[in-house]
């Protein structure tokens, strides 16, 4: 009786030990399980293809980004699927903080300087007091510089503006959706257009292929259309990251790569093959 | 029989009474890591770590937000947790163990001492055996403890490009120090 008490002792005193470590582990990590934590890269980086994500650069980082956009692949051999031509965009881009991030460009397609204002409204987070989603809202202004010698234009006359808000959310590491309801709003139309206005709603996503590797896709519905010869912009493109680049590769069947030219002013049919080749690539670099 | 019941009950409830001896805690306890690679040196450091000695059976725990750690620039920060810890799918990394020679030491007086701990820790969701030294600084009613252990990035499966391989150090020292209070 006497010897069995002691076995049954003994060996609940030693399970008793070994649970006690997980337990003392397991006391702890309860108290981090509902801590908040943010829900970082929805997307690798600030451009999905054409349009913007929700994402902006963290503070201190300018982000450099040279964009082309080569002529449609269906042009054959002659001009080589296109590389023959090629427009381009130069961007330069900084986060004043972790949400506010401003941008300038020239873009030279109608040679346009354009500018931008992005601030992070909402971030997703885990947790307690979790978010299921990102938003981010997005201010464009384009002014077109090319010269109309027939029009005398003012200032006023060569602006368009853009707004979109960014609505996107993580689904899982791999799986990111976002939503991009777009005004595009011109001063100035020209006799052939109808609206001054144009209203769009953006959809897109990416799915992660691996750690750095990414097939993209963008596409902006019109509801309301400069006139009746505009398109849908479609793009489907794939993200390479290494270290501080960011490699974008991509189909498109839109020449503008700022959001009052490829939401509204893009007039290929991506189905009859007037697809443009293009890359993005990024460069970051942390000034503080 | 009835008494057989009776004894084990009042044992496991002896065992029990032992056992719920509150463990002290830091909840602001440092860790840190460095890796050396000839293009680049990165480090990082976490200061909400969460560590806990249990002085009555001499047992340790450490646990940590992947998040938690911070790094000089913001782009290594997201490569840390999106390609190389997968923080979203692996959040934390642990440590439990023991005190191997925890009968020779006495926390009672003031003094410094080093002392063994042996258990396993986890990062990256892959557990690992860990030895490493832990010394101990016992003033008043403050504890500190302080390690530093060395990890090689492959045994915990974490993938390293070959083009960022002159980057990332393949063994990365790490540091850890706590603040407790007796």
């Amino acid at each position: 009786m006497t010897k069995r008490f002691i076995i049954t002792s003994l060996v609940l005193c030693y399970s008793l030990a070994v649970w006690a470590q997980d337990d003392l582990l397991a006391s702890l990590e309860a108290e981090q399980s509902n801590e908040k934590t943010m829900v970082e890269a929805t997307f690798k980086g600030t451009r999905l293809i054409n349009g913007h994500t929700i994402e902006t650069r963290k503070r201190g980082v300018m982000d450099f980004i040279i964009a082309h956009r080569f002529g449609t692949i269906d042009g054959g051999t002659y001009d080589l699927f296109g590389l023959d031509n090629a427009t381009m965009r130069i961007g330069l881009e900084y986060a004043f903080s972790d949400r506010f991030y401003l941008g300038v460009g020239r873009s030279s397609f109608e040679k346009t300087y354009d500018g931008f204002v992005k601030y992070r409204l909402i971030r997703q987070s885990k947790g307690a007091g979790s978010m299921l989603f990102s938003a981010t809202w997005l201010s464009t202004i384009a002014i077109k510089t090319l010269k109309d010698p027939e029009n005398d234009l003012s200032f006023s006359d060569k602006v368009a503006n853009s707004h979109q808000l960014l609505i996107a959310s993580k689904l899982s590491s791999g799986v990111s959706l976002q939503l991009m309801p777009t005004l595009v709003h011109r001063n100035l139309i020209r006799e052939e257009d109808e609206n001054n206005d144009v209203f769009a709603l953006g959809v897109g996503g990416r799915i992660k292929l691996s750690q750095r590797l990414a097939l993209c896709v963008e596409y902006y519905h019109q509801f309301q259309k400069l006139n009746d010869n505009t398109t849908d912009a479609i793009a489907i493109g794939v993200d390479i990251e290494t270290g501080g680049h960011v490699f974008q590769l991509q189909f498109t069947n839109a020449t503008s790569m700022i959001p009052k030219g490829f939401v509204s002013e893009t007039t290929n049919d991506f189905f009859e093959g007037e697809i443009h080749f293009g890359f993005n690539v990024s460069r970051t670099f942390q000034l503080k | 029989m009835k008494t057989r019941i009776i004894t084990v009950l009042i044992a496991l409830g002896t065992v029990g009474q032992a056992l719920a001896q509150t463990p002290i805690v830091d909840h602001n306890g440092k860790a840190s890591f460095f890796s050396e690679a000839p293009m680049e040196n990165i480090e990082a450091l976490n200061e909400k770590v969460l560590g806990a000695i249990d002085l009555d059976k001499g047992i340790l725990a450490v646990s940590m937000l992947i998040k938690g750690f911070h790094f000089e620039r913001s782009l290594m920060e997201e490569h840390f947790n999106e390609n190389y810890l997968e923080s979203d799918k692996y959040p934390k990394a642990t440590f439990k163990g023991v005190i191997s020679n925890f009968s020779e030491l006495d926390f009672s007086k003031n003094g410094s001492f080093e002392a063994e701990a042996d258990g396993e820790i986890e990062i990256h969701g892959v557990k690992k055996p860990l030895k490493t030294m832990v010394k101990f600084d016992v003033v008043g009613s403050k504890l500190a403890a302080a390690t530093a252990f060395e990890i090689k990035v492959a045994e915990f499966d974490i993938e390293v490009p070959r083009l960022v391989i002159k980057n990332i150090a393949e063994v990365v020292e790490v540091k850890a120090s706590f603040n407790f209070s007796l």
